[in-house]
């Protein structure tokens, strides 16, 4: 469970969050949508104790991630790819990041098998879709039963994208809390049960997909009518 | 923290510019030392400045490289740097060990090897907090690789204040260099003092800051 309570944040004088709040509920996929620069990636980083918010909280499962122990056992997270050192091997990486939760290292050769990087080499040689799912790879290594991912499908060819997709599902009905964002709205409305649209730093939309799609004739037209610009 | 201090361990060893820094502190500082000892009587204590090179990478490779993951690993900040710092202090202090037992004869090391121990650990800790308030790894190289190996900028300060014998690498290199080239300089304890309270005021900075500031991202 994921809630997220009035969350503002300013960079200077510029706001980037208008108390943003939503939630995220285990056993479904919540889609984040919204424009690049909506604040998607500045809530979830606020979420993920990145980045501090000027007022509001970002609570998982009742508490904020700095204060979890072994973190990686509550929330996986997936920011923008692996993040790993492009020196180091895939599985050389997994190791440092389960080693840092105090998480058994025969969990490090599972999750390769589980994303399919088993037999892969250093970080260097891999493509979009390689580095996506090392990401993907690090967030399961403690087992969590909570995925946070960033623009998940970035980069990724039909292949990779409809793998991630399943891969999802797959873990919403095994009773997780899964919140991904995204700037395309036919990648999360074939993913999402829940959908929050955020634009120009506000929450204009949330609900299930039939919910937020209702009134307008599809996911499309509702996504342009809530994040056009107002004045035209 | 223990888990902390092994992930920082196990970063350490499987990226391969860990064993390149560590070959620039060996071999470059015996290397030098050998070509030199026929010329300058002092030979491996003399290329200790330059050897600490190697181990100014690793400093701020540690503090510049994995942030945003490595905080989504270890959220508690302090915790993180906590464990950068060990690791960064204890490898360049094997390296500099090694590399002291290859440069420099057994009868001289005494009390001045020490000295060029600490020196070795405070140049990498403060290469270490200067990268990691810069958030970048490029200024502090360029800056710290130019000081050391080609012009000693802070070597020529002395030339033009008195001042500069309080400069870290000045203050530390009385803890082991006979004949420094310069005038008025600390004695070996001031020196050492002097670049230990240097390094421990920049580690402490870079904490704050970094238990603070924003991680940012992509």
């Amino acid at each position: 469970m994921i809630e997220i309570v009035n969350l503002t944040k300013r960079h200077g004088r510029r706001t980037v969050l208008h108390d943003v709040g939503f939630t995220a509920r285990p056993g479904r996929v919540t889609g984040f949508l919204g424009p690049n620069g909506a604040g998607k990636s500045s809530t979830l980083r606020i979420l993920l104790g990145l980045d501090s918010a000027d007022v509001g909280t970002a609570l998982i499962d009742g508490t904020p991630y700095r204060r979890l122990r072994d973190p990686l056992r509550t929330v996986g997270a997936v920011l923008g790819g692996s993040g790993a050192h492009r020196a180091r091997t895939g599985r050389a990486h997994l190791a440092w990041v389960a080693r840092s939760n105090g998480i058994a290292r025969s969990r490090v050769a599972e999750v390769l098998e589980q994303v399919g990087l088993s037999g892969a080499g250093r970080v260097r040689s891999y493509s979009t879709g390689m580095g996506q799912r090392l990401g993907i790879a690090a967030a399961l290594v403690g087992d969590p039963a909570v995925l946070v991912l960033d623009e998940p499908l970035n980069g990724l060819d039909p292949e990779g994208i409809r793998w991630v997709r399943r891969f999802l599902r797959a873990r919403a009905a095994e009773g997780r809390t899964v919140l991904l964002s995204s700037h395309v709205m036919a990648e999360v409305a074939a993913t999402a049960d829940d959908l929050v649209v955020i634009h120009s730093g506000r929450v204009v939309a949330r609900g299930t997909v039939d919910e937020v799609t209702g009134g307008h004739g599809s996911l499309e037209d509702a996504y342009f009518a809530l994040t056009e610009p107002r004045e035209r | 923290m223990l888990n902390a201090v092994r992930a920082e361990l196990v970063k350490l060893v499987t990226v391969p510019s860990t064993y390149l820094a560590a070959g620039v502190s060996v071999l470059g500082t015996t290397g030098i030392a050998l070509l030199n000892s026929r010329v300058t009587p002092d030979a491996g204590f003399t290329a200790v400045p330059f050897g600490a090179i190697g181990v100014i990478v690793l400093g701020v490779l540690i503090a510049t490289g994995d942030t945003p993951i490595s905080v989504l690993c270890v959220p508690r900040r302090g915790v993180l740097l906590g464990a950068k710092v060990l690791v960064v202090a204890v490898a360049s202090a094997v390296l500099a060990g090694v590399t002291l037992v290859a440069a420099v004869p057994l009868a001289e090391l005494g009390w001045r090897a020490v000295g060029a121990v600490v020196y070795w650990v405070c140049s990498a800790l403060i290469a270490f907090a200067v990268g990691s308030l810069s958030r970048s790894a490029v200024v502090p190289l360029v800056l710290f690789i130019v000081n050391s190996a080609l012009v000693s900028v802070t070597y020529l300060l002395t030339k033009v204040t008195p001042l500069a014998r309080y400069l870290p690498d000045v203050a530390g290199a009385q803890m082991f260099v006979r004949d420094y080239r310069a005038e008025d300089m600390l004695s070996p304890v001031a020196g050492g003092v002097t670049m230990v309270v240097w390094t421990v005021v920049l580690v402490v900075v870079a904490g704050v800051v970094f238990t603070r500031r924003d991680i940012g991202g992509a």
